[in-house]
């Protein structure tokens, strides 16, 4: 009986650890602005959290074939998170719109594709403007 | 009393509850994200939230099968999230592609009409 007490405040530790970093997680992606300081928080829920859930769960349910899948869990998600925090700062960079100074807005620049009546508008002031330069 | 037998299912089902709360507060972040990357981020954690969830209730229903489950709802949690950003930066190029190629376009509507309206006047001053 003492051992199953034993097992029961570890696995209630490892839970409430687990716990308090996914709570975090989420708190830190209501707070922070821009994705890519979102992913921080979202990494931190991905490796320590579900580390300290899945301990505690092992804790609770002793040593058992469940208990290797889990730890094969914990494995399989502390591989795959970087690779999909790599991805999504790729994609960030790529489409580049997060930047501090664009403040998250969309510039708006395809104003050329509304058909030839709007081209022929713009390229007939270009040349009004020009022409009055000189 | 068995600790294992009549704490723990209250430890988890508390646990459950906070993971669900967290599961919601971040599908409303992803609704209101600004932008795609902000959305993903979202989903990759709503992902996470779910595997520890489902790895709560292999204990809480005594189901021992539920682990093969989460198993593979990870992976597939990182292949969404592969195949998500992968999709947007190829939408993100074609949508390049189309700008510069209607830019191109303007370009050379601006200069035959330019060619046209010097033509024009260079008639009107000789007659």
């Amino acid at each position: 009986m003492t051992i199953h007490w034993i097992r029961f405040i570890l696995g209630t530790i490892c839970l409430l650890f687990g716990l308090f970093f996914l709570v975090s997680a989420v708190i830190g992606n209501f707070r922070f602005k821009f994705a890519l300081n979102r992913m921080h928080s979202a990494a931190l829920g991905d490796t320590l959290g579900i580390l300290g859930v899945i301990l505690g769960i092992c804790f609770y349910h002793g040593l058992n074939v469940t208990t290797v899948k889990l730890l094969i869990v914990v494995a399989l998600v502390w591989i795959t998170s970087p690779v999909a925090s790599h991805l999504i700062m790729l994609m960030e960079m790529t489409v580049g719109r997060s930047t501090a100074e664009s403040g998250g807005e969309q510039s708006d620049e395809q104003g050329f594709e509304r058909g030839t009546v709007e081209m022929r508008r713009r390229a007939l002031a270009d040349i009004k403007k020009e022409e009055e330069e000189k | 009393m068995d600790p294992l037998t009549t704490l723990a299912p209250r430890m988890l089902t508390g646990a459950m509850v906070i993971l669900a709360a967290c599961a919601l507060a971040t599908l409303f972040r992803t609704f209101i994200g600004p932008r795609m990357s902000d959305r993903i981020v979202g989903v990759n954690m709503i992902g996470t939230q779910a595997v520890c969830l489902i790895v709560c209730l292999v204990l809480r229903l005594r189901e021992d099968w539920l682990m093969d489950i989460a198993i593979v709802y990870a992976m597939f949690s990182f292949l969404a999230v592969a195949v998500l950003t992968k999709m947007d930066i190829g939408v993100y190029r074609q949508w390049r592609i189309d700008q510069e190629k209607s830019r191109r376009r303007h370009q050379e509507t601006r200069e035959a009409y330019k060619k046209a309206h010097a033509d024009r006047r260079h008639r009107r001053s000789k007659s």
